[in-house]
């Protein structure tokens, strides 16, 4: 056994390192809402999880830089974990990411996201929906109107808020969540049978 | 096209994917951040307090609170060698734990130049964690400190600069340890 030094535990309440309470109790406010965000963007619990983490970590450094005049903390914090996000992936090369315009798009125009898990209509979304084609469903949405769905259907964010963190005008972001369910509900619609 | 130009004149979730947002917002809403990552955000939120401590004080040989436990056991093994071996004293029977507390006192109290020098302790264990073994008695229950070696990839873990193309070398640092076998906070010995 190496060598130790014995000596009392200091009374410690249920509180962070010496410091960090705000940072505690940001974490606790906020953390669940930036992971949901980033883990129902990316689909990956590790991906999300540093997204979260750069977020946090982002904060503790350089807390000024949260101007509570411009927004919420949530929505700067889930702003930071999106970058993260988009910088992961870049690196990773695994996603080609639209720019800004691609909701100019055709509705019907081809996805020009690269997406791990493409839904298999035949395979997962004839019969039962399952969870997990449903979310392959969401994921398989270009990336801003992935991010609005998500944004606003699932983390019932307000619109502003919503648009803070996509960084993009209100009007862009109905639009984006309109063509978000619009896709969806069209790529969950089970394909017409071939006559024999 | 500008998209803006054109805002959607409807709202509303369509009916035939209410029910299907509404299974995904479920779902979602049970997803929560692994545990593990609040140790690393804590860790590394308490770096730029570190970096705060003059650079005079953060080149103490130890830290502040281990030095000043060691002292005190110095002091009672010093009373205890007093008491057990001193001019007009009889010999009484040494306790059991006697040797190793002197060991352990003569290293604790040796000069503080002997340790290397270290960075301050990092909390491992979590808010929760700690105040579980509070709660469970660990108030008086003792913590060891134990130098081992980590790799040196851990310190990106520990939200700590780490040089990638020194991946493979070790690093020394102590590990406070409670008896349950918790790691409570390391350091890195320089």
């Amino acid at each position: 056994m190496l060598p130790f030094v014995p000596w009392t535990i200091r009374p410690r309440p249920a509180a962070p390192p010496a410091g960090l309470a705000w940072l505690d109790a940001a974490y606790r406010q906020e953390s669940d809402a930036v992971y949901r965000y980033a883990l129902a963007l990316c689909g990956d619990a590790a991906l999300a999880a540093d997204a979260t983490h750069e977020a946090f970590v982002a904060l503790a450094h350089a807390p000024e830089a949260f101007d509570p005049s411009r927004g919420s903390l949530g929505a700067y914090l889930a702003g930071i974990a999106r970058h993260a996000l988009l910088a992961a992936w870049r690196l990773r090369d695994r996603h080609v990411l639209l720019d800004d315009a691609a909701d100019d798009d055709d509705d019907q125009a081809p996805s020009r996201t690269v997406v791990d898990a493409a839904p298999d209509r035949e395979a997962t979304l004839i019969g039962e929906q399952r969870l997990e084609a449903l979310w392959a469903a969401v994921r398989a949405l270009p990336w801003p109107f992935r991010e609005a769905l998500v944004l606003v259907d699932l983390q019932e964010r307000p619109y502003a808020e919503a648009a803070q963190i996509a960084g993009i005008e209100l009007n862009t972001l109905r639009t984006r969540v309109h063509r978000a369910r619009q896709r969806l509900a069209q790529a969950l619609r089970p394909a017409p049978r071939s006559e024999p | 096209m500008n998209d803006t130009h054109h805002p959607p004149a409807e709202d509303a979730v369509p009916p035939e994917l209410a029910t299907t947002l509404a299974r995904l917002r479920n779902d979602l809403s049970e997803q929560h951040p692994p545990p593990m990552l609040w140790r690393r955000v804590a860790a590394a939120g308490a770096a730029p307090l570190r970096a705060a401590v003059p650079r005079a004080a953060a080149a103490r040989p130890a830290i502040a609170w281990p030095a000043w436990a060691g002292g005190a056991v110095a002091a009672l093994a010093a009373l205890l060698l007093v008491w057990a071996v001193g001019p007009g004293w009889a010999p009484g029977p040494r306790p059991p734990a006697t040797a190793l507390e002197l060991g352990t006192a003569s290293e604790s109290a040796s000069p503080v130049g002997r340790v290397p020098r270290a960075s301050g302790f990092v909390p491992v264990a979590s808010p929760e964690r700690f105040a579980e073994l509070w709660q469970g008695g660990a108030q008086a229950a003792p913590a060891w400190v134990v130098r081992t070696e980590l790799p040196r990839e851990r310190l990106a873990a520990l939200g700590l600069p780490y040089d990638p193309a020194r991946a493979g070398e070790p690093v020394h640092a102590e590990l406070l340890m409670h008896p349950s076998g918790d790691v409570l906070a390391v350091r890195l010995l320089r």
